[in-house]
């Protein structure tokens, strides 16, 4: 091989490898982004214009404000409420559990500072709501739920809506997804005593995990866990909040 | 059935039929407080009792209003009991149909009206009841002291046998059985008047087994509680119960899953998650979880938890476990090899299931004893010393919902259990408690400054050279020692601290940076902030900066005493406006409003019983005046009648519900503290009325009550005090001794003014009723409020007072 020819193979060879290391979002996933939604798109942008962009502490990532912009919440709960569905406030959605309020749905997504393409593990997929928010920042978002109703039915959802990618599974969250690890991030939806050590073994090295921590009708506290660069684990005692189960009437959320 | 003469009727069996009756009343009342701990939580006794006063007095206005024309009929009688007896199961049903949950009222008070309409329905099967006592009496009212004093005995008996079913019954059986044994009332009925008994024997027959047919066999859970959350994962397939065991002290109840998680507070570095375990309920909340394992091995996740930090520092080779369930703090002292492992639990049914659970294994282990004993009493008690004292009770996960609980008793967690805890440790021992974190900082702020309090009674100069408080982003743990901390710990802990990522708020030689490292705390300025380390040097100040602290903080964090022994009173008024601040616009959630839980009580018991009782009186008065051409103005007798009674039922309910805390410290336990002393003071309320005949009022009488009720205030404050050299058994059975003449009298003054009144002032009588039950239903949850915001002496204190103002009543209803 001639010296010029052994440069354009170096080159060549080099720009495929840098091809392959590049930017996940550089590559292809079908079914991502999802589509757009027109219906009620002026409720989703009061929502976010009027109640959670005004408040305290403030939502720093522009792309989750995006996200909440498009997700459609009313298609994601029982038809009966979906006049409240841009009402910043949780809602019920059968079996004992709730959607989430939609300030804290951002709040936690912000928490989290994903980039497109990441890894992330959702634990407690409810409504799908929030795995449809993940979803409008990167493709690969994984959900667990344990109860297997509603399991299906936000599988059913989301894919009828075109959150093709989320894959969703019915199951005990606590013990995470091991045979998709490690996750660039990991938040679970329900309040829960501690941090799971599945879940902390299934985060990626600088990577970060969000949950509500405290007892079932008590008084939680968002937790941010971060695995620092060098395995160590830092935690963040962050917002108060208050995850109640609703019985079929609406409920408020701090 | 015929009104018969009251003549044919023998006075024996009905005061028999009667008896029973107000014996299933007081078992129903009973009953009803032991449901609702497990379904709601066990300081609806207020609400309870207050239902029952409401039914009473209720009772006694319908009947006046019935007037003389019925008041010699049998009829009446004859409708009551089957009435009474299945409106029992019919009424809880309806309860339980409304899902009241009173978690909820804070988010939508809309639901206050499902209490209200609760507390009615709860009310009728005492109407009912009471209506039968009532007629009873009317039959009989040359008899009337008699009757009325059986009624009381007999309310004695049933409170007395109801405790005893609560050993072998579960909570909504005790209700069936209350149903059965109001319809056994009427038997004696009938060999005391003529008449087809086969009819109404069949009547009986037929309501009992009605009752057995519709009683309610399931107690529906309020969602908050954790055996709503298990009952969904045992429909789901995913859990399954493994036994019940019941007591006058509650329902124990376990279940297993391969969804229970809990690690104790276990840090974030700990490599493997906690083993396989069972969990363990009590009233429907967990209390421990029992570990599924073999070996030391398998517990190793114990040694990520705060409790390690106690067994690191000074190795302890004797430790006693307070009000230890499931053994897992029996296996940590095994890993830590100590040799002496003392378990301290008072309730056996709570050990027995333990043990069917899994926990077996360890409770038999040669180094571990179980005392089954009050862990007061123990610490009080006791001749040995040890290396480790730790309040195991204190870090239950159900004790976080503080709101609720706020109204509960924690005699092991006041200034007088901790110094009495100090004082049975070793020169180099420690105490130990352990809580949960909270948002303000909160438990285990309290938590430190109890232990400050009870070192400084010690006449420890500087506390805080015995005070260590670490913690991890779930939990806290105070440790208090008897020799000052030195260099060793402090290098023991600063290696733990980073094997366990624990902060240091407080240690004596360790800087204050160390409370803000590994969990971060951000203060409304984006500043990093320990608030555990600033709470702990403000306490540990004293003095005018430790007062400021207490003003400034959102919450109530001046250490519990047995006086006022409610360490989950963390409400404040004037943190109102920070709570604000920091939840926002969702604050009310948050502000923890449990004792203004009592106010609502309150509220409705007042707007209750002006419905139900004055109104009626009131109506009752203007169709006498418009019937007797009366002009329309009370006289001055019954304006003072009125503050008579009125003080009457005041007196007579603070006194007994300052007697039911008072035992709640002394024995560790609300509900049996209610059922005993409501059967007790019954009992003996009704021997003192059927002793004495005398319609005459005299205001020594009341002045001797007043009087011995005020020697049990100073008994009480002697008592917590300190001052009485004498052991816990002593002290109860001496408190019980100084109630016993005070409950006695207790039961003359009300029958001799209706005896007065039936003879004076007939008028007066429903209003007699009327006003006293009203009174009476406030003084129940009023006395609670005067508890928990000013202590139990108070409550004994104004029952003196309220003696004294009956006693000044008096004369000027004789005139």
């Amino acid at each position: 091989m001639g010296p010029l020819r052994s440069k354009i193979f170096l080159l060549s060879s080099a720009l495929a490898i840098g091809i392959s290391f590049a930017d996940k979002d550089q590559r292809h996933v079908e079914g991502w982004p999802p589509p757009r939604f027109q219906e009620r798109q002026k409720d989703r942008n009061d929502l976010v214009d009027r109640y959670i962009v005004p408040h305290h502490p403030k939502i720093k990532d522009q792309r989750v404000l995006e996200a909440m912009k498009n997700v459609p919440r009313h298609r994601l709960i029982p038809s009966h409420l979906a006049a409240q569905a841009y009402d910043d406030n949780p809602l019920p959605i059968g079996h004992g559990q709730t959607i989430s309020q939609p300030y804290i749905v951002a709040y936690m997504t912000d928490l989290l500072e994903l980039e497109k393409g990441d890894k992330v593990l959702e634990i407690g997929t409810g409504s799908g709501y929030q795995a449809a928010v993940l979803a409008e920042i990167t493709p690969h978002v994984y959900s667990i739920e344990i109860v297997e109703a509603l399991a299906d039915q936000a599988e059913k959802r989301l894919r009828d809506l075109g959150y093709g990618t989320i894959q969703v599974r019915k199951g005990d969250g606590y013990e995470g997804w091991p045979e998709e690890k490690p996750f660039d991030a990991i938040i679970v939806t329900a309040a829960s005593g501690h941090v799971p050590p599945p879940l902390i073994r299934q985060l990626k090295v600088g990577g970060k995990l969000v949950i509500p921590v405290g007892g079932r009708f008590s008084v939680q506290r968002i937790v941010r866990v971060t695995k620092r660069k060098d395995g160590q684990l830092r935690t963040e005692s962050l917002l108060p909040v208050r995850f109640v189960p609703l019985t079929g009437r609406a409920e408020r959320e701090s | 059935m015929t009104g018969k003469n009251r003549t044919q009727i023998n006075t024996i069996p009905l005061a028999i039929s009667s008896s029973w009756m107000a014996g299933g009343l007081v078992a129903l009342e009973l009953s009803l407080i032991r449901c609702f701990s497990v379904s709601h939580h066990h300081h609806f006794t207020a609400l309870a009792i207050s239902t029952a006063l409401l039914g009473w007095g209720c009772s006694g206005t319908l009947l006046q209003m019935m007037g003389r024309r019925d008041s010699r009929s049998v009829g009446w009688l004859w409708g009551a009991i089957p009435a009474c007896a299945l409106s029992i199961p019919l009424v809880f049903r309806g309860v339980q149909a409304l899902q009241v949950d009173l978690e909820f009222l804070i988010y939508r008070p809309q639901l206050i009206y499902q209490v209200w309409l609760a507390g009615i329905l709860l009310m009728i099967p005492f109407v009912l009841g009471s209506f039968f006592l009532g007629q009873v009496i009317r039959l009989h009212t040359d008899q009337a002291s008699f009757l009325y004093g059986s009624q009381l005995l007999g309310g004695g008996l049933g409170g007395a046998g109801i405790t005893i079913c609560m050993w072998h019954f579960s909570p909504v059986r005790l209700l069936t059985i209350c149903a059965l044994g109001v319809c056994m009332a009427g038997i004696p009925l009938c060999f005391c008047v003529g008449g087809p008994r086969k009819r109404w024997f069949g009547i009986l027959a037929g309501s009992m087994l009605m009752i057995w047919w519709i009683a309610p066999f399931h107690l529906r859970v309020a969602e908050y509680k954790d055996l709503a959350k298990i009952r969904e994962l045992v429909k789901q397939g995913d859990a399954k119960p493994i036994g019940y065991r019941y007591s006058p002290r509650g329902s124990f109840m376990s279940f297993s899953s391969d969804l229970f998680h809990t690690t104790l507070f276990a840090s974030l570095t700990a490599p493997m998650g906690p083993p396989d375990q069972t969990w363990i309920l009590w009233d429907g909340e967990l209390i421990s979880p029992v570990f599924l394992i073999e070996n030391l091995d398998e517990a190793s996740i114990l040694r990520y938890t705060l409790e390690q930090v106690a067994y690191a520092m000074r190795a302890p080779n004797s430790v006693a476990l307070l009000d230890e369930t499931g053994g897992v703090a029996v296996w940590l002292a095994k890993l830590n090899a100590c040799q002496r492992i003392v378990v301290v639990q008072q309730e056996k049914a709570l050990r027995e299931l333990a043990s069917q659970s899994g926990a077996e294994k360890i409770y038999s282990d040669n180094e571990v004893t179980i005392l089954s004993m009050n862990s007061r009493h123990f610490l009080e008690t006791t001749k040995d010393s040890f290396d480790l004292i730790y309040v195991v009770s204190a870090q239950a996960p159900a004790a976080g919902i503080s709101s609720l609980l706020a109204l509960r008793e924690t005699p092991l967690l006041t200034v007088e259990a901790f110094e009495a805890a100090i004082n049975r440790l070793t020169p180099q021992g420690l105490f130990l408690v352990v809580r949960g974190l909270q948002t303000p900082a909160r438990d285990n702020v309290k938590v430190l400054s109890t232990a400050v309090h009870a070192l400084e009674r010690l006449g420890i100069d500087h506390p805080g050279n015995h005070l260590v408080q670490v913690r991890n982003y779930l939990a806290a743990a105070t440790l208090v020692s008897r020799e000052p901390f030195g260099d060793r710990d402090r290098l023991i802990l600063e290696t733990l601290a980073e094997k366990l990522l624990l902060d240091i708020p407080w240690a004596p030689g360790i800087p204050p940076q160390a409370g803000m490292q590994y969990d971060l705390r951000w203060d409304e300025k984006g500043q990093l902030q320990d608030e555990y380390g600033i709470a702990a040097r403000a306490i540990l100040a004293g003095g005018e900066q430790r007062r400021k602290f207490y003003a400034a903080w959102p919450w109530f964090v001046a250490p519990a005493r047995d006086d006022c022994p409610f360490f989950y009173r963390f409400f404040r008024l004037a943190g109102w406006p920070q709570i604000k601040k920091i939840y926002g616009r969702h604050w009310m959630q948050n502000a923890e409003l449990g004792p203004l839980l009592l106010v609502l009580f309150l509220v409705q018991g007042l707007f209750t019983g002006i419905l139900v009782l004055i109104l009626p009186c009131w109506f009752l008065q203007r169709r006498r005046w418009k019937t007797h051409g009366q002009e329309k103005s009370w006289t001055r007798k019954s304006l003072m009648t009125w503050i008579h009674v009125g003080f009457l039922g005041l007196a007579y309910m603070t006194v007994e519900m300052g007697a039911i805390h008072a035992f709640t410290i002394l024995w560790g336990d609300p509900v049996q503290a209610a059922a005993w002393v409501v059967s007790s003071f019954l009992l003996l309320s009704g021997l003192g009325g059927l002793s004495h005949r005398s319609a005459t009022l005299h205001p020594g009488l009341s002045r001797m009550i007043s009087l011995l009720v005020f020697v049990t205030f100073l008994f009480w404050m002697a008592m917590i005090h300190g001052t009485l050299p004498i052991s816990s058994s002593s002290r109860t059975l001496l408190l019980a001794l100084v109630l016993i003449p005070s409950s006695f009298l207790m039961g003359r003054p009300f029958p001799a003014l209706l005896r007065s009144l039936g003879r004076s002032d007939q008028e007066g009588l429903p209003w007699a009723w009327g006003i006293n039950g009203l009174m009476s239903v406030l003084a129940a949850s009023g006395t609670v409020l005067v508890s928990v915001f000013a202590g139990i002496s108070v409550a004994f204190l104004l029952g003196s007072i309220f003696y004294m103002a009956v006693s000044f009543t008096i004369p000027r209803v004789r005139s």
